[in-house]
């Protein structure tokens, strides 16, 4: 079992590498000349000398990348071309939002989605079913900042039961904080309960039919133990596995969240790098996102072996 | 000749030619057993006619300002009111379709062919595929819609550039997709008993593989199509992707997103269009996916 964690922890060495190499080489491969187009269209050909220094678009791509790939590693990102400010200082002041954000929507989502799922799959073809899987149809397709403006117009404007827009720290205590977070989370986690509810219902439709399913049925033993002790335990590695690779949706719908929301987090620094072309800071938060990804889902991979002693590699 | 005794029965004499077995209809069938294609179908067909005959749908110029119009409400003269430039929003989001169409379409098309050309290298020729597969693998940790930023802002906003770089962000699923059919095809006795026969590998592929693979392709375009809408109005709306001259639904929700809490309705036309082009999409997507997997459609 060592061995294979030891495996799965250095085959993430690969994916980050071409991770890093993809986003830097951006900069070369882009069409036209980036520091131009970086400096934006009043630039003068002193600014725009400025940014290739500062970008190092003047010296050979391996020594650069080189340089850039060991103070990575070294948590330094480099520095803001807008702000003249290090990338990690930018980061760490809006991190506390965005991670918020993404943890109460996972949280929420999966106690919601699951079950959701498991319901539909034991009332499989009947109304209910119908309703949640159409359900799932539409959370596939409302975008989620039209799903994010029509729960503030609902909620916030005409109930006025929670606030339109704003973040309160955790600091500030636990219940303005998740007053500020139950909107965005709804609005993020759309698309994410009808992605694990879909899974949720197919995996445990697959099992249901198994053998020791009816073995505990014959045995009189209670429709929710089955489903929840039998089936869903049985169910749970596709169901992980998408919650997983569903972390993607999160982290891109909470750029957008956030902008809906007036959130001062991760993603308002990506827009704003955007707006104003501050490159290395998107290098930064692509990284530092990709990274994000790739060790939650190294994360599922180890819980594999928790939820079935089976899989052994 | 004698007529045959009574006794014995007599078939009646075949007729010179048989009738053709009944082709007509499959397609009908198809679209009455599967109503949720056939719903977004024609969705997607209105949509596409009212994009195509935008400028006689009643609509005006969609760039035309006039200030001293500005945040109409909706009327019979502007029928979803106007924008804080005086612009008619219905103007704006019938021309807006264009780009919401010609995204998605463009994507799916590109995505899917670049896609099949890496799968179908990955699953034929061995030493590439680990070289390939690393650098997909690499691409999908980084999530599409950060991918498509990253590229959007070291280009120029154009509709070009939108379309290339949610193709990039796209890339990687269809190859994996296309790779693991491939690698199953390959198992199959028929394409042993066709390397067996000296078929040459060229063939094997048109012949065997390439037909094989069309249907999940198709299925997995038309969710390619549905996502590459959403993050075109993504990009659009947080300003990274199509140029503000031109109207599309993200740069109209994003136009109308300062005053939405006093003009929800510039925020809200534009967002039912998206979602209902978005859904239609899905629609078909899913239904296909029942019709052309019958393993699947059985269990559901």
């Amino acid at each position: 079992m060592l061995a294979y964690v030891v495996r799965r922890i250095v085959a993430t060495v690969p994916v980050m590498a071409v991770v890093a190499l993809f986003v830097f080489s951006l900069l070369y491969i882009a069409p036209g000349d980036p520091a131009a187009v970086i400096a934006g269209d009043q630039a003068t050909p002193q600014d725009i000398e400025r940014i290739r220094q500062t970008l190092g678009l003047d010296r050979p791509f391996l020594v650069r990348f080189g340089e850039w790939v060991w103070n990575l590693l070294h948590a330094d990102f480099g520095t803001s071309i807008f702000t003249g400010l290090p990338v990690t200082q930018l980061i760490s002041q809006r991190i506390e939002p965005t991670l918020s954000l993404m943890a109460v929507t996972l949280v929420f989502a999966v106690v919601v989605a699951v079950p959701i799922g498991v319901l539909a799959a034991w009332k499989a073809g009947t109304l209910i079913d119908r309703a949640f899987m159409a359900f799932a149809v539409f959370g596939f397709s409302v975008p989620v900042f039209v799903v994010g403006y029509i729960l503030a117009y609902v909620f916030a404007l005409q109930l006025e039961w929670l606030p339109v827009q704003g973040y309160t720290p955790l600091s500030d205590g636990i219940r303005p904080w998740l007053a500020n977070l139950i909107l965005p989370a709804g609005a993020l986690g759309c698309v994410y309960i009808a992605l694990i509810a879909r899974i949720t219902r197919t995996a445990m439709l697959e099992v249901l039919h198994q053998d020791y399913i009816k073995t505990a049925r014959a045995k009189g033993m209670s429709e929710g133990k089955i489903l929840f002790l039998h089936a869903l335990k049985n169910a749970a590695v596709p169901i992980v596995t998408v919650i997983g690779i569903g972390v993607a949706l999160l982290i891109g719908g909470a750029v957008v969240t956030e902008s809906v929301f007036a959130i001062p987090g991760l993603g308002r620094l990506t827009i704003d790098a955007i707006l104003r072309r501050d490159y290395p800071v998107i290098q930064g938060l692509v990284i530092l996102f990709s990274f994000v990804y790739v060790l939650i889902n190294l994360l599922v991979d180890l819980a594999y072996i928790v939820l079935d002693p089976r899989i052994r590699y | 000749m004698n007529p045959p005794p009574d006794s014995i029965a007599v078939a009646a004499p075949l007729p010179d030619i048989l009738p053709p077995v009944r082709q007509r209809g499959r397609f009908v069938t198809m679209l009455t057993r599967h109503p949720t294609v056939t719903a977004g179908s024609i969705i997607l067909l209105l949509l596409a006619i009212m994009a195509i005959v935008a400028p006689v749908l009643f609509t005006v110029d969609p760039t035309a300002l006039s200030p001293a119009r500005r945040l109409r409400p909706p009327s019979a003269e502007y029928w979803f009111g106007t924008d804080m430039l005086g612009r008619d929003v219905y103007s704006r989001i019938v021309y807006g379709a264009r780009v919401s169409l010609i995204v998605g379409i463009s994507v799916a098309l590109f995505a899917s062919f670049t896609g099949l050309v890496i799968g179908l290298v990955s699953g034929f020729v061995r030493w590439a595929d680990g070289i390939i597969m690393r650098i997909m693998d690499g691409l999908m940790s980084i999530p599409p819609i950060l991918l498509a930023i990253a590229l959007m802002a070291l280009t120029k906003a154009s509709v070009g550039n939108v379309i290339l770089a949610i193709t990039i962000a796209e890339i990687p699923r269809v190859s994996r997709l296309v790779r693991s059919v491939v690698l199953s095809l390959r198992e199959q006795a028929y394409v042993d008993a066709a390397v067996a026969s000296g078929t040459r590998t060229p063939m094997i592929i048109w012949r065997h593989i390439l037909p094989n693979t069309l249907a999940p392709m198709t299925v997995q375009a038309t969710y390619i199509c549905a996502s590459a809408m959403i993050i075109e109005a993504i990009l659009s709306f947080i300003g990274a992707g199509t140029p503000p001259t031109i109207p599309s639904w993200g740069n109209i929700m994003a136009e109308g997103r300062a005053l939405w809490q006093v003009k929800p309705t510039i925020v809200f036309f534009p967002a039912a269009f998206l979602s209902l082009t978005v859904l239609a999409v899905n629609l078909v997507g899913d239904g296909l996916r029942d019709a052309l997997d019958p393993r699947f459609a059985k269990r559901f």
